[in-house]
């Protein structure tokens, strides 16, 4: 049996044809508006990027998904979780860093127009423990408490790359971005006997902290939030891996330095973890809703402090209630897409159309698979990778007007205007301002530059002018809006 | 061997071949580095090989320059504690 996936493309002429109102269009047509009856505590979880990260989702996408559960009757609140330690630039591990880093990148109630809330609090220990007896590897997970304690949930994925995850979809959406910081632990895989880092990583004993040279060297003994490093009197680093939580703080600093060499195990079984994970989230939230806009699809995730060059163009914006189905989706179709001239999939050489793209353009390390979480939610039961994929038509140009003044344009301006008339009709014979009445307008046009000569001006003082106050005003810099005679022509009313 | 690792195999022998043991030797410091076992080196690695390819058939200061400018990116970039991962 297929899912149905609900799609309009990136392209717009119109208010009905924006990417957002197509991201509410979608909504709709998939049949997410369902989902939320009047009443409702609705979690809108997304990731709100990382700072100086820049290709994360826009957030009027998520306000656009707020009004329009308020619409329903919904009480929306839109919400990220706090990560793992990742490394020393973390920007997002507590809920004080989360909250900082998502208002600069504009997340804030008062744009949302409903509460950001970070969904695991503090230091992510808020939380709700699932048994996923279905899981390939998982067989528990803990779901971030605010989205747990939703009635709906409707996650608002931005698609791209991952250097571990290999893509960023719904399912990571899910299986990372609603756990909990210790569920995080868990999907990565933290304390494993045979996956995590502290069993799997070759560690290389005999490396040895260049404090002469390496002007970060106590990155090192610091790279561990529970102290694992020590570094010895002849500057060997002794590790107590078998105490490790895998949080990854220490793989940024410990794999440039030679000190590590990663395992591509560790990481497939991420992305298998991911999956599991991402089908307790579904096991508990009674009504789940997914929106996923392929759009600068960066190469690594919003949790990297930068946003290198889209892999593709912009495709365009799913709907589904299938995670499995929507992601399968946005793989095809960046997968059928030519990449983007000067990106990184041209640099991998994975820029043809047809050509899978993350494998080498997403992943951080060769061997990796865009489908391993897709696959592993097949097989605890999540959804399909089969799909139909519905092309959605704008709902039309009258359901996006500008909501808070839709009067014509007289009845909006003309009182107003007989106020504070904008135009100054007793200036230079009712035209109301200083121009010529005519130029060589071919003369501007050429693309090598113009065809007529600089006009020759001497220094600018600040004042409008090029002469300085004690040299007397420029031509026609004798007059300012609000001075008298302003009023004395308004279109409607003679003072 | 990993992707980025033998594109960098080629370049070095074509830099050494050229005669530039000098820069090819600072290559081949970099080798063994997660920067290139990992697919992070491979943008660098591949216009390593193209700077390369270049000097071999003309050993002019402007290939040698570019090669140069391309080695000096390298050292930067692979001891960078930023390395995505995650």
């Amino acid at each position: 049996m297929s899912s149905d996936v609900y799609f309009m493309d990136a392209r717009a002429d119109s208010v009905d044809t924006s990417l957002i109102a197509k991201t509410t269009t979608v909504f709709d047509a998939a049949g997410l508006d369902k989902l939320v009856s009047p009443g409702d505590v609705v979690a809108i979880k997304l990731h709100c990027g990382e700072w100086n990260s820049s290709a994360y989702l826009r957030p009027v996408y998520a306000r656009a998904i707020a009004d329009r559960v308020k619409e329903l009757g919904g009480r929306p609140f839109v919400c990220d979780t706090t990560t793992l330690t990742y490394s020393p630039y973390s920007t997002r591990a507590t809920e004080l860093d989360l909250l900082q880093t998502a208002e600069r990148n504009g997340y804030s109630s008062a744009v949302m127009g409903c509460p950001f809330i970070v969904a695991d609090g503090f230091v992510g220990t808020s939380d709700y423990r699932v048994d996923i007896p279905e899981g390939y590897l998982l067989k528990e997970a803990y779901v971030a408490q605010a989205i747990a304690a939703a009635d709906v949930l409707i996650t608002l994925t931005h698609f791209k790359g991952h250097g571990m995850g290999v893509i960023g979809g719904a399912l990571k959406n899910l299986g990372i971005g609603a756990q909990s910081k210790r569920g995080k632990f868990n999907v990565h895989m933290g304390g494993h006997p045979k996956y995590g880092i502290g069993a799997v990583v070759e560690f290389d004993e005999t490396y040895k902290v260049d404090k002469e040279n390496d002007p970060e060297w106590n990155l090192v003994e610091d790279a561990c939030p529970i102290g694992l490093f020590e570094i010895q009197d002849d500057n060997t680093v002794k590790w107590d891996r078998d105490k490790c939580m895998s949080c990854l703080g220490c793989l940024g600093v410990m794999n440039p330095r030679g000190a590590f060499k990663p395992s591509q195990m560790l990481f497939d079984a991420t992305d298998i973890a991911i999956g599991d994970a991402a089908l307790a989230v579904v096991k508990t939230v009674p009504k789940v809703g997914f929106v996923t806009l392929a759009i600068d699809v960066s190469p690594k995730c919003d949790c990297a402090g930068f946003s290198d060059t889209p892999i593709v163009p912009n495709l365009g914006v799913f709907a589904s209630t299938d995670p499995v189905a929507i992601d399968q989706a946005c793989v095809d179709a960046v997968t059928e897409s030519p990449g983007l001239p000067g990106s990184l999939s041209e640099e991998m050489g994975v820029d043809e159309a047809g050509e899978r793209k993350f494998d080498l353009a997403g992943a951080a390390i060769e061997g990796l698979s865009e489908q391993t979480t897709i696959n592993t939610a097949v097989v605890n039961g999540l959804g399909t990778r089969d799909y139909e994929l519905h092309h959605v038509e704008p709902a039309g140009r009258d359901k996006f007007r500008y909501p808070y003044d839709r009067r014509p344009t007289k009845e909006r301006f003309a009182r107003m205007f007989e106020k504070f008339q904008p135009f100054p009709f007793d200036r230079h014979d009712g035209h109301g301002y200083d121009r010529l009445p005519e130029v060589d307008i071919d003369a501007v046009k050429p693309h090598d530059g113009p065809t007529v000569g600089v006009h020759a001006h001497s220094a600018y003082h600040g004042d409008g002018t090029s002469h300085g106050p004690s040299n007397g005003a420029a031509r026609g810099n004798d007059w300012h809006p609000g001075e008298e005679g302003t009023r004395t022509h308004s279109t409607t009313h003679d003072h | 061997m990993a992707r980025a690792q033998d594109m960098l195999d080629e370049a070095i022998a074509l830099i050494s071949g050229a005669g530039e043991t000098g820069l090819s030797d600072r290559l081949t410091a970099q080798r063994e580095k997660f920067f290139f076992t990992s697919l992070a080196g491979v943008p660098l690695a591949n216009k390593v090989k193209k700077a390369g390819t270049a000097l071999s058939a003309d050993q002019s200061d402007a290939n040698v320059n570019a090669v140069d400018s391309l080695v000096q990116q390298i050292e930067e970039k692979a001891d960078a504690p930023g390395t995505v991962l995650t």
